[in-house]
C-alpha cells in the first residue's frame, strides 16, 4: 500500500512493476522528513527564546547533563532557563501537539469527515467549563486554600469536565449498544452548546480578577509548563499515541462504511468506542494542562493527507508528528514575537492556521488530495 | 460442497415482516441470482447471509459453519460482499481501495508481497487496471462500482479456504453500461468456476436468466420459487410477482433463456385527462 | 488532605522565608508586576531600580519606556529572566503560579503582595515595599500623607447634606453598559468621596440594561478616560441605552477619570478622592475641606 502508484497497466503475467523500489517509498520519505522536522523544531525551541543563550552555550548546558563538560561559559541562570523553563515547555508542546494531531486524525477517520476536530466530542468545551468553574467558584467553595490548590485543581477539573462532556455525547449517541455516528455529531453540537452556555453564565458571575484568569486560560498557553505539568500530562497523552495507530487499518476500512468494515472483519462499534476513549484521554489531558488550543487537530492531519494520502497508517503517526512540529513552532513564535511578553498560543495557531487553510482550499485540485 | 445454507429464516424490522420462512442453498461453483420486486427482501436476505444482521428465526450457515460460530475476522477471509452503494470522500486511489480488500489477511510478509499483485490482477479482471492510479472520488459511478467488485474479489483471491469461498453481490451492475453488465456477470461465472459460491441480487431478469445457475424469486418476504431459470421464470410467476406480461424466448446469440416483457394491462387514462 | 495542609504550610513558610531573604536581597534590578505596585516603588523614589514592568503599569509616564513582561495573568518566566532582574515584585494573583515558581527556581526571589482588603492592603504594601527597598522613612511619609488626604476628604464629605448619585461606567464594549457595583474599587471610591453608588444594588462589574440605567438615576456618570474618545465623548455616553432619561443624561454631566485611578488603589488614592469630591460637590467644598 505504500509504494508509489504506477501509471502503467500491469500485464496479467505479473510483469515487472516499475514503481516498487525497495526501501525508499514515499511514505518512508515523509516519515523521515517529519522526524527530522521534529528534531529541528525541538532544537530551535530549546535554543530560541527571549533570554539570550548562544548555541554553544546551549550545547554546553545540555552536555553537562550527560557528564560532558565543554569549555563554554554560561551562567546558572541560563542553565535554569534552559532546563527548567524551555525544555519542559518544548516537551509539553510535543505532547499536546501530538495528542491534538493524532486525535484529530482519528476523529476525522471515525466521522468520515475531513473537517472533524477533537472539539466535536465536547472535550474542549467541557474542559473549559471545568476550568472556569474552578476559577469562578473555587474561592467560594475552598476559601483561601483555593489559591494554593489551583495548581492541581484546575487541570483536574478541566480533565474531568472534558471527560464528562464526552461521556454525555457518547451516552446520547448510543442505541442498542451501537454508536450512531450521525447522532454523535449532533450530540456534540448540543453538549458544546450547553457547556458553552454554562461557561458563559460563570463568566457573567465572575469578578474582574477571575475574568482575566479565565480569559487567558480559554486562549490556550504553554506558558504554565514546568516539569510537573509534563509528568502529569505524559501518561495520558503517550499511551493513546501508542495505541491509536493500531486502529489504523480498521479506520481505513471504516471509511468505506461500517457495513463494509464488518464484511472485512472489523468490529466498527468496538473501534469507535476505543477511538473515542483514547482520543478523549489524550486530548483531555492536553487541554487540561494547556487550555484550549485550536486548529492543530484540524490542520495537522490535513497536511499529512495532502502530502501522503489518506491512509490512516500514515496519517495517524504523521499527524502526531506534524501536530507536535506545528505547536512547538507556533510556541517559539508566541514567545519571541512580543518578547519578553508571551502571546496566547491559541491566538497564534488561529492567526497562522486560518489563512493557511484558506490557501490550501484555494489550491485544491478537483477530487484530488487537496480537500481530503 | 455447500457454500451457504439458509433454513427457515425470518426477519422482522420496524414492525414489518421483511423475510418469512426463507430456505435455500448455494453450492460451490454455482451462481444464484435473487430477483424480486422492490421491497421483496432481496438485499435483506443478502445482508443476513453476509452476517451483517442476525435473523429472528431460522439458521444460516456460510462456508461450512453456522454464522454464529464465525468470528468477523475469520469469516472475512472467505466471504466478500459488494454492497449496493459506497460513499467515499477521501482521496484514496482505486488501487488503494482494492488493497483495503486485503485487510482481513493481515500484515505478514507473505501478504505484503502478494497483496499488490493480487490487487492489480483483480482490477484487470474487472477491466479497470487503467484506473489504478486515479483517485476514487474522481471516478464515475460505473467505474467506482467495478473498483468495488475488484475489492471484493481481492478479498477472496489467493486464499486457502478449504470450506469454500462466498461472494455476495448486491446489484453490483446497477451503474454499469450493458457491455460492462455482461462483463461483470461473466466475471461472476468465472469466479464461480473457480469454486466460489456466488449469490447476486439483480433486477434485470434477463441477466439473471442468462448467468444464473439457479434463480430465487422473492416476493413480500417469501421465497416463491427457487430453481433453474427455465423452471422459475414462467409467464405465470412473472405475472404474479412482477405484474408483467412476459413471453419466454431463446436468445439467438447465446441460447440462454430470454424474457420479453410488457406491463400486464395498460392502465386506463382517466376520462377527464385524455387529450 | 494532609498533602493540602502541608502544601499550605509550605507556601506560608516559603513566603516568610522569601520575605526574610528579600529583606536582605539585592534590590538593584527590579521587575514589578502590578500597576499600583509600580506606582508605590516610584513614589518611594526607587523608580531608577525598575528594569521591567507588566502591562498594567502605566504610571508614572516614564514607565512606558521600560521593557514589558506581559500581562500579570500571563507572566512569562523566561521573559522576566531575560531582563536579568535581582528581584521580582508581584501581587499574589499573578499567574501562572508555575512561572513564579520557575523564577524562584532560577534563583530570583519573588516577593508577593496582597490586594485585599483594598485599603488595608495598600497601606500594608506601602510599608512592606518601604522595608524591602530600604526606604522606610519615605514609606512612612507616604502613608501619613495618604491618611491625611483620605481624612481631609472624609471631613469634607461628612458635612454634605445631599449626596449625589454617581454611576461608574466601564465603557470598553459599546454594546453593553458595564457598571461598577458594590464591592468594586470604583464603587468604594465613589462612597469615600461622598457620593452614592447608583449601581450599589449589583455586585461587581455587571452589564446593566437600559431600564435599570434609567432607574439608577445617576446625577453624574464617570467613565474611563482612556476610552473617552473611543466612545464618542459626552455625546456618545448620552446615547447609551436608558442614559438620556437620567439626570446626568439630561444635564450632560459626564466625566472621564484615568483608568488606573478608578480601577485600582495606589498611592495616588488621595488625588483620586480629591478629584472625585470636586466633581461631586464643586470646587468650593473641596477647598473648604483643606
Amino acid at each position: 500500500m505504500d509504494a508509489e502508484v504506477l501509471p502503467l497497466p500491469v500485464k496479467r503475467n505479473g510483469a515487472a512493476d516499475p514503481a516498487i523500489r525497495p526501501g525508499w517509498t514515499r511514505s518512508t520519505l515523509v516519515m523521515a522528513g517529519l522526524w527530522i522536522g521534529l528534531a529541528a523544531v525541538v532544537l530551535a525551541g530549546i535554543a530560541i527564546g527571549p533570554a539570550r543563550i548562544a548555541p554553544l552555550q546551549v550545547a554546553a548546558i545540555l552536555s553537562e547533563r550527560i557528564g560532558l563538560i565543554l569549555p563554554v561559559e554560561h551562567t546558572s541562570a541560563q542553565a535554569a532557563i534552559l532546563m527548567n523553563i524551555r525544555l519542559p515547555r518544548v516537551m509539553l508542546g510535543l505532547l499536546v501537539g501530538a495528542a491534538l494531531g493524532m486525535g484529530g486524525a482519528a476523529l476525522q477517520g471515525l466521522f468520515r469527515n475531513p473537517l472533524a476536530d477533537p472539539g466535536l466530542l465536547g472535550i474542549s468545551s467541557g474542559a473549559a467549563l471545568g476550568a472556569v468553574t474552578v476559577i469562578v467558584l473555587g474561592t467560594a467553595w475552598l476559601g483561601r486554600f483555593a489559591v494554593g490548590m489551583t495548581g492541581i485543581l484546575m487541570p483536574l477539573a478541566a480533565f474531568l469536565g472534558g471527560l464528562a462532556a464526552t461521556m454525555a455525547v457518547y451516552a446520547i449517541s448510543r442505541r442498542h449498544g451501537r454508536i450512531e455516528r450521525g447522532a454523535m455529531l449532533l450530540a456534540g453540537v448540543a453538549v458544546n452548546a450547553s457547556a458553552g452556555s454554562m461557561t458563559g453564565l460563570l463568566v457573567y458571575l465572575s469578578d474582574s480578577e477571575q475574568l482575566k484568569s479565565l480569559t487567558f486560560w480559554l486562549m490556550g498557553s504553554l506558558g504554565g509548563a514546568d516539569w510537573s505539568a509534563v509528568w502529569a500530562a505524559a501518561p495520558l497523552t503517550v499511551l493513546p499515541l501508542l495505541l491509536l495507530p493500531r486502529l489504523a487499518r480498521a479506520l481505513n476500512a471504516m471509511l468505506l462504511g461500517d457495513a463494509v468494515a464488518g464484511h472485512l472483519g472489523f468490529d466498527a462499534n468496538r473501534v469507535s468506542r476505543l477511538s473515542v476513549v483514547l482520543v478523549t484521554a489524550s486530548v483531555g489531558a492536553a487541554v487540561a494542562v494547556s487550555g484550549v488550543i485550536g486548529f492543530i487537530g484540524l490542520v495537522a492531519p490535513h497536511l499529512i493527507r495532502l502530502i501522503a494520502g489518506p491512509d490512516h497508517r500514515m496519517v495517524m503517526p504523521g499527524a502526531a508528528l506534524g501536530g507536535a512540529i506545528l505547536l512547538v513552532g507556533a510556541d517559539i513564535f508566541a514567545r519571541t514575537v512580543a518578547a519578553p511578553a508571551d502571546l496566547p498560543i491559541g491566538v497564534v495557531t488561529g492567526a497562522l492556521g486560518g489563512p493557511f487553510f484558506i490557501w490550501l482550499l484555494l489550491r485544491r485540485a478537483p477530487h484530488g488530495r487537496g480537500t481530503c | 460442497m455447500l457454500i451457504a445454507s439458509v433454513s427457515g429464516v425470518s426477519l422482522r424490522l420496524g414492525g414489518r415482516d421483511i423475510l418469512n420462512g426463507v430456505s435455500l442453498e448455494v453450492r460451490a461453483g454455482e451462481v444464484v441470482a435473487l430477483v424480486g420486486p422492490n421491497g421483496a427482501g432481496k438485499s435483506s436476505l443478502l445482508r443476513l447471509i453476509a452476517g451483517e444482521t442476525r435473523p429472528d428465526l431460522g439458521r444460516i450457515s456460510v462456508c461450512g459453519a453456522p454464522l454464529d460460530g464465525w468470528s468477523m475476522a475469520a469469516l472475512a477471509r472467505c466471504r466478500a460482499v459488494v454492497p449496493q452503494d459506497i460513499q467515499l470522500d477521501f482521496a484514496f486511489t482505486a488501487l488503494e481501495v482494492v488493497l483495503i480488500g486485503r485487510s482481513p489477511h493481515g500484515t505478514g510478509r507473505e501478504e505484503s508481497r502478494h497483496a499488490r499483485s493480487i490487487a492489480l490482477d483483480c482490477l484487470e479482471r474487472v477491466g479497470a487496471a487503467h484506473l489504478a492510479p486515479r483517485f476514487y472520488p474522481s471516478l464515475s459511478g460505473g467505474e467506482r462500482q467495478r473498483v468495488q467488485i475488484a475489492r471484493a474479489l481481492a478479498q477472496i483471491t489467493g486464499v486457502e479456504a478449504p470450506k469454500g469461498r462466498c461472494l455476495l453481490l448486491d446489484e453490483h451492475t446497477s451503474n454499469l453500461d450493458p457491455a460492462h453488465q455482461h462483463g461483470m456477470f461473466r466475471l461472476a461465472r468465472e469466479v464461480a468456476a473457480e469454486g466460489v459460491g456466488v449469490i447476486a441480487v439483480v433486477h434485470d431478469l434477463n441477466l439473471a436468466a442468462a448467468y444464473g445457475d439457479r434463480i430465487g424469486v422473492l416476493d413480500q418476504g417469501e421465497l416463491v420459487a427457487f430453481g433453474p431459470p427455465e423452471a422459475v421464470l414462467t409467464p405465470t410467476l412473472v405475472g404474479q410477482v412482477f405484474g408483467l406480461a412476459c413471453v419466454t424466448l431463446r436468445n439467438p446469440l447465446t441460447g440462454s433463456l430470454t424474457l420479453a416483457t410488457a406491463p400486464l394491462a395498460p392502465t386506463p387514462i382517466p376520462q377527464g385527462l385524455r387529450a | 488532605m494532609r498533602r493540602t495542609v502541608s502544601r499550605v504550610l509550605l507556601s506560608v513558610l516559603m513566603a516568610l522565608a522569601s520575605g526574610a531573604a528579600a529583606r536582605a536581597a539585592d534590590t538593584s534590578r527590579l521587575v514589578v508586576i502590578g500597576g499600583s505596585l509600580t506606582e508605590i516603588v516610584f513614589a518611594l523614589g526607587k523608580g531608577g531600580s525598575v528594569i521591567g514592568v507588566d502591562q498594567t503599569s502605566v504610571w508614572p509616564p516614564e514607565v512606558k519606556a521600560l521593557p514589558q513582561v506581559g500581562y500579570y495573568k500571563k507572566v512569562s518566566a523566561e521573559g522576566v529572566l531575560s531582563l536579568a532582574p535581582t528581584l521580582v515584585m508581584a501581587y499574589r494573583d499573578a499567574e501562572p503560579a508555575s512561572a513564579l515558581r520557575q523564577l524562584e527556581q532560577a534563583g530570583i526571589p519573588v516577593v508577593l503582595f496582597e490586594r485585599t482588603p483594598p485599603l488595608r492592603a495598600l497601606e500594608d504594601n506601602i510599608g512592606a515595599v518601604g522595608r524591602l527597598l530600604g526606604t522606610e522613612r519615605e514609606a512612612e511619609a507616604l502613608r501619613r500623607s495618604l491618611d491625611g488626604q483620605i481624612a481631609a476628604v472624609g471631613r469634607t464629605v461628612a458635612g454634605i447634606g445631599k449626596k449625589p448619585r454617581v454611576l461608574f461606567v466601564l465603557n470598553y464594549d459599546p454594546s453593553q453598559t458595564v457598571v461598577a457595583g458594590a464591592g468594586t474599587i470604583a464603587g468604594q471610591l465613589i462612597e469615600m468621596a461622598g457620593g452614592i453608588n447608583a449601581a450599589g444594588d449589583v455586585t461587581g462589574f455587571k452589564p446593566l440594561n437600559g431600564e435599570m440605567v434609567t432607574a439608577a438615576a445617576p446625577d453624574l456618570v464617570l467613565t474611563v478616560e482612556e476610552r473617552w474618545e473611543g466612545i464618542g465623548g459626552a455625546a456618545g455616553m448620552v446615547r447609551l441605552p436608558g442614559m438620556s432619561a437620567t439626570p446626568a443624561g439630561k444635564s450632560g454631566r459626564f466625566a472621564p477619570m484615568p483608568g488606573p485611578l478608578m480601577l485600582g488603589l495606589g498611592p495616588r488614592l488621595g488625588e483620586a478622592l480629591r478629584r472625585l469630591s470636586v466633581l461631586f460637590h464643586g470646587e468650593g467644598v473641596a477647598l473648604h475641606g483643606r
